[in-house]
């Protein structure tokens, strides 16, 4: 590799570097700003309940899916192995935890940013290159208060609200898993469920599982909507712009629920 | 009512001001011409602040713009009405509301005297009665007649045109051109019109300027300019599209 070619390939990594820092310093300035407005929710309600139902509504059907399905899948694996050492009745608690722990938060956030996110962050990406933003910016219309904080209000109620569906249906679904595929009644399959969630309540008064989880939903609800509406309000150069904000919201988020999932498991069971 | 002293601004490394100089008067229409790439549309950004000059000063309306803090750009942009070369119309949003939007984010008019007055700027400019309509069915030159409904509904002083006739057919972009006049003896505003099509500079324009390479080559009232014996002027004449 020639000098030439070596400084021109440090030089791209330290400009790679350094549009990271400034996106990252753009989102967390797009949240903080967002955070701050949060008084103006009550009047801009409108857009907060369109922007939870455009969340919810038209994504409750695949969340539901998923969900029922992750939740027999993991019942019946973990399941099978069970029942070679005759533990079977065990998993009712193990399906329980894990999806109150895991798999509803971390589900219910994926299929967000992949579907609202992703929605979100095009939406805004169009606006911006098509200078509706800059048209905003021109006309004094704060553009945080108007755009972003409706949207991270609402997929920061939102999460958390999914989350719940996917919980139950999830464990509904392992509970049919393991009275059809593993011979696990429903009475034990639930008795072993209510006391796995039961005996880890401490502080408040839900189980600790669950609004752990619930607080993982939020988190992410928040992570997801931030970054996409950073994306979007970020893109340049027509269509092509538009694909890539959208394409950076997904990965970007997915990558940081996956991080913010471990300190957060981290910070309440360790 | 706007000045530029020797303004120098370069973009991703590039400079696209090098050197920009001229004065607006009050309720003049100063026409900005040029080709493509000149920094006509970079002139119009740096009056509203959303480009900031790395040399030279951009005075508009008694605000150095280039050391303005937000607020006193706040205080500025809503003395400044921008029509957008697409309208930038929100497209979630109808005709009116795009048009009541500014007045229902920035005032605490109440709704109906909000409907009012956007209803008045929608007549203003010939399109009353489609306030229901969504921005997707509307035509181009119908967009571009609600973004200036849009931009006037605050009574700016001073109105910017970005390319206003652009993507339009000759009849509608006379209609275009209408509205620009009749928005400056109707509301007496002072207005920058960025354009590169003759038509549209020598029938709306007090004065014209040539825009190359980063600064003003020849400027002067419609006949001067078009008799200048610049051959840059010439040039330009000759190869701009009517």
């Amino acid at each position: 590799m020639s000098a030439a070619t070596s400084i021109r390939f440090f030089e791209r990594r330290a400009e790679e570097v350094r549009e990271f820092a400034e996106a990252s310093g753009h989102a967390l300035s797009l949240l903080a700003g967002a955070l701050a407005r949060l008084p103006q929710a009550k009047r801009r309600s409108s857009d907060v309940i369109e922007q939870m139902a455009n969340a919810s509504v038209r994504v409750l059907h695949v969340v539901l899916l998923v969900g029922a399905f992750s939740g027999m899948i993991l019942t019946l694996q973990t399941g099978l192995e069970l029942s070679r050492w005759g533990q079977q009745d065990l998993i009712g608690t193990i399906a329980s935890l894990a999806t109150v722990r895991e798999m509803g938060p971390f589900i219910t956030a994926t299929i967000l940013a992949a579907t609202s996110g992703s929605a979100l962050a095009a939406e805004l990406a169009t606006m911006a290159v098509s200078e509706e933003l800059l048209a905003l910016e021109v006309l004094s219309i704060d553009t945080t208060a108007f755009l972003v904080m409706p949207r991270v209000f609402a997929l920061a109620v939102i999460c958390p609200l999914l989350t719940i569906f996917v919980d139950a249906i999830g464990i509904v679904g392992g509970a049919l898993v393991a009275r059809f595929q593993l011979d696990v009644s429903f009475a034990t399959f639930s008795d072993r469920a209510i006391e796995a969630l039961r005996q880890t309540a401490v502080a408040l008064p839900v189980p600790k599982d669950l609004y752990v989880g619930l607080f993982k939903a939020f988190v992410f609800g928040l992570v997801i909507a931030t970054v996409a509406c950073a994306a979007g309000m970020r893109a340049h150069g027509g269509a092509k712009g538009v694909g890539d904000a959208t394409r950076r919201s997904v990965r970007n988020s997915i990558v940081l629920i996956i991080v913010f999932n471990y300190y957060i498991t981290s910070l309440f069971y360790r | 009512m706007i000045r530029f002293e020797d303004v120098h601004k370069s973009l991703e490394g590039r400079p696209v001001l090098a050197g920009l100089t001229f004065e607006v008067r009050e309720r003049e229409t100063f026409v900005i011409m040029g080709p493509s790439g000149t920094g006509k549309s970079v002139t119009l950004k740096h009056i509203v602040g959303v480009h900031r000059p790395d040399a030279g000063r951009v005075e508009v309306d008694g605000v150095d713009v280039g050391a303005a803090d937000r607020e006193g750009l706040r205080r500025l942009r809503r003395r400044v009405g921008y029509l957008f070369q697409e309208g930038a119309l929100l497209g979630w949003l109808s005709v009116l509301e795009n048009v009541e939007l500014p007045l229902r984010e920035l005032t605490d008019l109440a709704p109906e005297e909000i409907r009012r007055r956007a209803l008045e700027k929608l007549a203003l400019v010939h399109l009353a009665d489609a306030g229901d309509r969504m921005p997707s069915v509307l035509s181009g030159g119908m967009r571009k007649r609600v973004s200036l409904a849009r931009a006037l509904v605050t009574e700016p002083r001073i109105m910017l045109y970005d390319e206003p006739n652009a993507g339009l057919d000759p009849g509608t972009a006379a209609d275009i051109n209408r509205l620009i006049l009749a928005t400056r003896d109707r509301l007496g505003v002072t207005s920058v019109v960025v354009t590169h099509r003759l038509a549209c500079a020598f029938t709306v324009g007090d004065r014209i300027a040539l825009l190359e390479g980063g600064r003003i080559v020849a400027e002067g009232p419609p006949p001067e300019f078009r008799s200048s014996s610049d051959a840059r002027v010439q040039r330009f004449l000759g190869t701009g599209q009517d």
